[in-house]
């Protein structure tokens, strides 16, 4: 177990140098170090463009992992994903709105600023939790029809939208699928601080999410406050959802997928497979995006399209290998 | 003081009453049998003696206390509750299901086992006769040893009452007669058990109390052998039955098929 942890470190690692090497410019490693300790004329891209891009592809793959992992236990259901409360539908019309507002009030400023994505995010997920509540409790079958009624909602209303927009915001569809174009310091902190709390917190709590894993008749009769703990990871797996989409857009089968691996690969205990999911997560983010930029070079392949490439086959191959069931 | 008093309790899932009128006792040290056919509201039972549903009326006490005034963490202290079936979502090895009984006396957040915990579990392990599965997958069990570390995960719990539903459900002979060595060392341990059977002769040699159920009723409340009779298993189940007296002066029911 140590060791395959161990692994795994050293392969984010080397995914992390790896993506801040390569890129449109391919910078040789041993500048990469130089510039860390000195200026150099790789300093200004590597600071302002590489290493925050890199740093937030690592932190998005980890924190949509862990809530996926998160979620999957709580529901038990494993083919629940961070976007379980509609929050990606919620988000993508946000980010609709904000590119239209941007580009009829000619204020860039919107289009920067993720705040309404994160807002309609929110607003998205609340609103699931809401229809779903029935007498003090949130029934699972109830929450999942509620996302998916969320879900059409916010996506039609996308449709209608961009329809009566009548703009050309094609930039929109490169959101849709995901992308770390364009990010900087300042999309660091709250991704960061969100990830790193969830992740604490739910590996904290992972005995709990074993046996909400068992049913929630047996996580109640052990002494969990069942109806408590879900709203806890449901408010807290959704902020962070919404922290990373606001930045990144909509990265698809990474918050799914990669529990899974993490299972596979290190066993079910939630207190084990959540931090190593977030590792995963990491590194298979990371390495999409290096594929994702350096491709079809100097063109980008939205992110969502290479990790559905790569992880698929990964699981695939994992699936043959254990022959056992989740 | 009871260790289970419920008084006059009413309950609809929605507005068909599944159980009225409901009133007993236990002592400390009962072995309660629940039984009555199918759909008669055994399991409902058992479910609002754990809290998990809410009477529409009546009360619900465990050690003199409302159960509705309980916090989880402190009725997990007191009553465990081993479901009809463990349906872990991921394949989890019994030490992970085991441990899991260890919640309610553990801190919520970061909770590590210490030696006197893996003993707990061990001996838990033990006393079902399940020693050998600790590092074994659930899900490569069969309904048997799966019984058997379902009753071991409230063991670890320690409580001193124990709700148990259908423990024979499903099971072959060989593991009807397992299990109910184990649940009869419960007893012995001055363990008060509640558990809803099928199995007439299982509750007949294993219970000390009966509470017969008919349609969400209550049919009697007493010894196996005065409820037990050939009249009132007739009047519940709305089929013939014989009573036949073993070699060990135990009764046994046969239903007759013709």
């Amino acid at each position: 177990m140590a060791k395959k942890f161990l692994i795994a470190s050293v392969l984010l690692l080397s995914a992390l140098l790896l993506g801040i090497c390569l890129g449109s410019v391919h910078i040789p490693i041993a500048e990469v170090l130089r510039s860390i300790v000195e200026k150099t004329r790789w300093s200004q891209i590597l600071w302002n463009v590489r290493f925050p891009r890199v740093l937030l592809s690592v932190i998005a793959g980890a924190g949509l992992s862990v809530v996926g992992n998160a979620f999957q236990g709580l529901l038990k259901n494993p083919l629940v994903d961070p976007y379980l409360l509609g929050i990606s539908s919620g988000a993508s019309f946000g980010a609709v709105v904000a590119i239209f507002l941007a580009e009829v009030l000619n204020a860039s400023f919107l289009r920067e600023v993720p705040t309404l994505t994160f807002v309609f995010g929110i607003v998205a997920a609340l609103l699931a939790l809401i229809l779903a509540r029935r007498q003090n409790t949130v029934p699972v079958t109830e929450l999942i029809l509620s996302g998916v009624l969320i879900n059409i909602l916010f996506s039609a209303a996308t449709v209608l939208f961009v329809m009566l927009a009548k703009r050309n915001i094609t930039h929109v569809y490169m959101w849709l699928f995901g992308t770390f174009s364009g990010t900087g310091w300042r999309d660091i902190p709250v991704p960061l601080l969100s990830v790193a709390g969830f992740t604490i917190l739910t590996s904290g709590l992972g005995m709990r999410l074993n046996a909400m894993s068992l049913g929630e008749t047996e996580a109640m009769t052990s002494g969990v406050e069942v109806e408590r703990l879900k709203m806890l990871v449901y408010i807290t797996g959704t902020f962070t959802t919404a922290a990373i989409v606001s930045r990144t857009g909509m990265i698809g089968f990474v918050g799914l997928i990669v529990p899974h691996m993490a299972r596979r690969i290190f066993g079910n205990d939630h207190r084990i497979s959540i931090p190593t999911s977030a590792v995963l997560g990491g590194l298979l983010l990371c390495m999409c995006d290096v594929i994702s930029r350096t491709a079809l070079s100097p063109s980008e392949i939205p992110v969502g399209v290479i990790t559905a490439f790569v992880g698929a086959p990964v699981m695939f191959v994992l699936l043959r290998r254990s022959g056992r069931s989740v | 003081m009871f260790d289970v008093e419920v008084q006059n309790l009413l309950f609809s899932y929605s507005k068909e009453i599944t159980l009225k009128d409901i009133s007993f006792a236990t002592d400390p040290g009962d072995f309660v049998g629940i039984l009555g056919p199918n759909g008669s509201g055994k399991t409902t039972l058992l479910k609002l003696i754990a809290g998990i549903l809410k009477p529409d009326k009546g009360v619900i006490k465990i050690k003199g206390k409302r159960v509705d005034s309980f916090k989880r963490r402190d009725l997990a202290r007191i009553l465990g509750f081993v479901t009809q079936e463990l349906s872990p979502l991921f394949s989890f090895t019994v030490h992970r299901i085991i441990e899991t009984g260890l919640i309610p006396h553990k801190p919520r957040l970061f909770p590590s086992l210490t030696e006197s915990d893996e003993n707990r579990i061990k001996v838990a392990l033990q006393n079902t006769g399940s020693e050998s599965f600790l590092k074994r997958s659930f899900h490569t069990l069969s309904a048997g040893e799966q019984r058997r570390v379902s009753i071991a995960r409230v063991l670890a719990q320690n409580t001193p009452i124990i709700l148990v539903d259908e423990p024979m459900a499903h099971l072959d002979p060989g593991h009807v007669v397992s299990i109910s060595r184990v649940l009869k060392k419960l007893s012995a341990d001055g363990k008060t058990i509640i558990a809803a059977f099928h199995d007439i002769n299982a509750a007949f040699s294993l219970c000390n109390k009966i509470l017969f159920l008919k349609k969400g009723e209550m049919y009697g409340y007493g010894s196996a052998e005065e409820i037990l009779t050939e009249v009132n298993l007739e009047r519940v189940y709305e089929a013939q039955f014989q009573l036949i007296k073993g070699s060990d002066s135990h009764f046994f029911v046969v239903p007759k098929f013709h």
